[in-house]
């Protein structure tokens, strides 16, 4: 007899993450209303023999695959993979240090619906903080966290889904391409997925119903993996910016960050070229629905500095 | 107008002196490569969206490029 599909697959990277992996599937097993109806899907990022994916034995394990990428995929090609191997009607995209709030899945069939996307609340497990989702900030192309809910009394709209904590039907990410795997390594995937999925005619609606509690990484340990991944989110920001900014933010973007990271702009802009960026920007705009200045329209959105956004 | 841009870009990433003129004489670049209107505008002035404080874009949370209160990755 074959098992009946899985409603919902849970997906996320693993990068040198180790027992914290069986963990997260734990806690989103043990939280679930029907964990029957679940399957966790993990890609290890070619993690380091000490740091690979440990899932306890039993039922976690049974309702557990891993891949494993013996070369360094990056996040957003990583999590394509997990959701290429997926069997679920809907993809919960997470990360590997997560616990899900009681009765997610449950929420999940209630809030989701065709072109939506679902941000959940994201929490910080050693504090009060909460993040409602993010807005973004041209044109750096980087993200703000929202502090707070979006107005309950509108349609509780948000620009971008984090990436702990986005829920969205796998034929809609298919569809949408998933991450861009142009992109490198770490940095800028969900808010460029989040505009083009925007820009695709999909929505992403927030919910507090369903709530991720995350572990932030300690400041050093930030400061460590930034050294590593600089050049990479040079190189993001201004992929993302290439792909979706008017023409006349583009330089003023590159500039920015050449100010910024003088040891980064020049790797940056090679890399920039070789993985096609301006090929991505024309193929964008002759595919999807709306203009960038939809996106900033809908959420009457400045630049960084509080000015207004030029049309494209 | 792309075309002009992505020649600025490609000739920023391949040649140091370019380079150095988008960082510290983007007046010059302009005039180089024929910008003018908003794009030469935002160009020269793009260092007004430099942070105020110091490392505030250094605090990155999450997957994203995110600017926090003080949250880490």
């Amino acid at each position: 007899m074959t098992a009946a599909a899985p409603t919902i697959s849970v997906v996320l990277p693993a990068r040198d993450e180790g027992d914290r992996v069986g963990a997260t599937v734990a806690s989103a097993l043990g939280a679930a209303a029907e964990p029957d109806r679940l399957e966790v899907v993990v890609v290890d990022d070619c993690s380091a023999p000490g740091g690979r994916p440990v899932v306890a034995a039993g039922a976690d394990r049974c309702r557990t695959h891993v891949i494993r990428s013996d070369r360094h995929l990056g996040v957003g090609a990583a999590r394509n993979l997990a959701a290429r191997h997926a069997r679920g009607r809907v993809l919960f995209v997470t990360d590997a240090h997560a616990r899900f709030s009681d009765g997610w899945d449950a929420e999940v069939g209630r809030l989701l619906a065709p072109r939506r996307i679902l941000s959940v609340t994201i929490r910080d497990q050693e504090s009060a903080w909460r993040g409602h989702g993010c807005r973004l900030v041209v044109p750096y192309m980087g993200t703000r966290w929202n502090t707070s809910p979006p107005d309950p009394a509108s349609t509780p709209h948000v620009q971008i889904v984090s990436s702990a904590g986005t829920v969205v039907e796998r034929e809609l990410f298919e569809r949408l391409g998933g991450y861009d795997e142009g992109m490198v390594h770490y940095g800028g995937f969900e808010p460029e997925f989040s505009v083009r999925a925007w820009r695709s005619g999909a929505e992403i609606v927030h919910t507090d119903a369903i709530e991720i509690a995350h572990r932030f990484k300690p400041r050093e340990e930030c400061a460590s993996f930034l050294g590593t991944a600089r050049t990479a989110i040079v190189h993001n920001c201004l992929r993302f910016g290439t792909a979706h900014l008017p023409e006349s933010m583009i330089l003023e973007m590159v500039r920015l960050h050449a100010l910024e990271f003088p040891d980064h702009i020049r790797e940056a802009l090679v890399m920039l070229e070789a993985r096609g960026a301006w090929r991505r920007r024309a193929e964008l705009s002759a595919s999807l629905r709306y203009g960038f200045d939809w996106f900033v329209r809908h959420f009457e959105l400045r630049d960084q500095i509080g000015r207004p956004v030029p049309e494209s | 107008m792309s075309e002009t841009l992505q020649q600025v870009m490609l000739a920023a990433a391949e040649d140091p002196a370019t380079l150095r003129a988008l960082r510290e004489d983007p007046g010059s670049l302009s005039d180089r490569f024929g910008l003018s209107g908003d794009v030469r505008d935002r160009l020269t002035h793009a260092e007004h969206l430099m942070p105020q404080a110091r490392g505030e874009y250094l605090t990155i949370t999450l997957h994203t490029i995110t600017i926090t209160a003080g949250q880490g990755l």
